[in-house]
């Protein structure tokens, strides 16, 4: 008896949480695949948008830093001598131009009066952009006698959509993605507790059996990928820890005797009260380390060279590679230049060093003796490993794989729910609604969604360039496809939904790199020769994706084409 | 979360006054994090502990009862400030 009770409890234990890792994984797995699909498509935000705007050159290899910014400045006098603030991000391995930026802030005098709207349309006037060559320092020659790059929503809005969804208010989407990242959180931590055999499952593939198949698809998906998998969800949810709890943040502000309701009802930090904004101005400085960024004081002086004082930050501290140089309140004597350093996994993006825009002497902060926990600094860790900033292409591609791997468990995990209760109405010889929606919403989501990112691609070169709200039909053209193939998956018979879906999504896929050839000039029989990697690396994805989409489809086909053949045998066998 | 502002030292209410308290912040900033990267644990633990219960007797008698009745011990210990922030 007493060895009975002894196995029974861990027995009971997994039992139940199996049915809790079962309900919990399945409700928000749509959402879920959606986030990791986007999210995933994300890392290559910058490649995606490149690919977005073919009318981009080919980027010449960079001069050296000193050189690029002194181009970039002689440039940003030209084009903005009088802006306040100028940013100049140098090029890198995954954007190769020189990026240049000028706004100046307004000020309350210069938005009184004056509506949301006009605020806005005076804000965008005082700011602007432009691409350089990292090599002549001079404006691109867009191809195709085009003056500017098409508008985009480009890979930056598919990494949004991973956080924000689309169409939805945002507080609404925010709390969506955080419920589902807490089910998602449950939904690891119980595969875990029920795997009984994790090192065996790892080498288990029963091919033969589909349901088996898809229960070992779902363990190696999972197994895989697993620290890859708990990492992203626990660290994905610390971005919204302040939304979560947001006492977190309001309760000590409020100890400290700060303005809470002022704070949450001003829109912007400039609309805060004093208080509010010396408080923030501490917490930038000290715990963020953000350089302090000073009013201009009026008092015209010219603002030192830039190659000076990158000459200086050379002597002082090595030839280090710069991500970014903002210079506030140029040709003010409280003018600064501040250099911005890439971000590595242990440090935030800020890491920085700033100069008197005047003198050039290095401003040397004042040692606050504040110290950050280990805590804290694990927090700083576990953000910069969600986001992946810091890393360089091979593990930029193990990110890439790990994502799709979780986008795969999380498929093959709501595929088994679906094929599990169909075997089950079979025997019964029954028919449920809800399973059969789940099994539309399975094939319209696992493969309609790839289908609705490979339209928001045919979109971007289809929709004419010059049209005004081209950014948003892009985005339309991506969710339309897939409300498509969610009515095909309701409509169609469910044994053809699948190898259909593949097969569109296969053709979709495989097509772009001709598309690209028909509507650019960085094809693959271009991009492979002159090792434009950026416009190749696209372009070969596609190719493999489609690839495996048409491998699935073959797959899909021979299984239908085994059943038609047993199922006539065995009506020819029952005549006999 | 409740339970550390009951106990946080006092001092701390003391620096509401003109001047910030840089220490005080980034003391205050540490132990918010804590807390918040300890949540999710906690949370983790809490709804498998919930869903393992049999029945829902056992669930609200040993966690969820006893958590409430906790909160609102708590919620009378805390400083008006935070108790401000509370109240509807």
């Amino acid at each position: 008896m007493t060895t009975n009770s002894k196995t029974d409890k861990p027995r009971r234990f997994r039992q139940s949480m199996t049915a809790l890792h079962t309900w919990i994984g399945l409700l928000p797995s749509w959402i879920l695949y959606f986030i990791f699909i986007t999210g995933t498509a994300g890392y290559f935000d910058s490649e995606i948008n490149q690919w977005m705007q073919p009318e981009l050159p080919i980027a010449g290899p960079p001069k050296d830093q000193t050189t690029m910014l002194a181009m970039a400045e002689q440039e940003l006098y030209q084009q903005a001598p009088d802006a306040e603030h100028w940013i100049i991000e140098l090029p890198n391995e995954r954007e190769p131009y020189l990026h240049i930026y000028w706004e100046t802030h307004l000020t309350k005098a210069d938005k009184e009066g004056l509506s949301e709207e006009e605020v806005e349309a005076k804000r965008e006037a005082l700011q602007g952009d432009l691409l350089l060559d990292p090599q002549s320092g001079k404006p691109l020659n867009y191809s195709g006698k085009a003056e500017k790059a098409r508008d985009t929503a480009g890979g930056d809005t598919l990494y949004r959509m991973h956080y924000r969804l689309r169409y939805l208010p945002d507080g609404f989407a925010r709390n969506l993605v955080i419920l589902a990242s807490l089910f998602m959180l449950i939904a690891l931590i119980t595969g875990i507790i029920i795997h009984k055999n994790i090192f065996k499952d790892f080498f288990r593939f029963r091919k033969d059996k589909p349901l088996r198949a898809l229960l070992d698809g779902h363990n190696i998906f999972s197994v895989f990928s697993l620290p890859f998998q708990l990492m992203i969800t626990y660290s994905g949810l610390l971005f919204f820890l302040s939304s979560i709890m947001p006492l977190l943040i309001f309760a000590p502000v409020a100890m400290m005797g700060f303005d809470v309701e002022n704070m949450r009802s001003a829109r912007s930090i400039e609309e805060m009260s004093e208080k509010n904004q010396a408080l923030i101005k501490v917490v930038e400085e000290h715990i963020f380390k953000l350089p302090v960024e000073l009013e201009p004081s009026g008092k015209k002086v010219d603002t030192i060279s830039l190659e000076l004082v990158a000459q200086r930050l050379i002597s002082e501290q090595g030839e280090r590679k710069i991500d970014e140089v903002t210079i506030d309140n140029i040709g003010d004597s409280n003018a600064r230049v501040a250099f911005f350093f890439p971000s590595e996994i242990d440090s935030s993006a800020s890491t920085n060093i700033v100069y008197d825009g005047v003198s050039g002497e290095q401003i040397v902060k004042e040692d606050s003796g504040i110290e950050l926990s280990a805590v804290t600094e694990v927090d700083t860790v576990m953000r910069n490993l969600h986001e992946g900033l810091f890393a360089p292409p091979l593990l930029r591609w193990l990110y890439f794989i790990s994502g799709l791997m979780g986008a795969g468990m999380i498929a093959t995990g709501s595929i088994l729910w679906s094929a599990k209760r169909r075997r089950q109405l079979e025997q019964r010889q029954a028919k449920h609604i809800g399973v059969s929606l789940v099994e539309a919403l399975n094939a319209a989501t696992v493969i309609g969604l790839p289908i609705g990112v490979a339209a928001f691609f045919w979109a971007n070169r289809i929709i004419p360039a010059q049209l005004e709200s081209r950014v948003e039909w892009e985005v339309h053209s991506m969710f339309i496809a897939w409300a498509i193939m969610f009515v095909h998956a309701l409509l169609q018979n469910k044994s053809r939904v699948w190898f259909e879906q593949c097969l569109i999504a296969a053709i979709a896929f495989a097509l772009l790199p001709l598309l690209n050839g028909l509507t650019g000039e960085r094809h693959l029989l271009n991009s492979l020769p002159q090792k434009d990697w950026i416009m190749a690396g696209f372009d070969l994805c596609m190719i493999a994706i489609a690839g495996l989409f048409f491998a699935i489809a073959l797959k899909l086909h021979k299984r239908q084409a085994d059943k038609a053949t047993a199922h006539s045998a065995s009506q020819l066998s029952q005549g006999a | 979360m409740l339970l550390f502002f009951a106990l946080v030292d006092k001092e701390l209410i003391a620096t509401a006054s003109d001047d910030i308290n840089v220490l005080a912040i980034a003391s205050v900033f540490n132990s918010m994090t804590t807390i918040g990267l300890s949540s999710f644990l906690i949370y983790s633990a809490a709804a498998i502990w919930v869903f393992h219960c049999d029945s829902a007797k056992l669930a609200w008698s040993s966690l969820m009862l006893p958590s409430l009745a906790g909160l609102c011990l708590i919620y009378l210990q805390l400083p008006p400030a935070i108790q401000g922030l509370l109240s509807p």
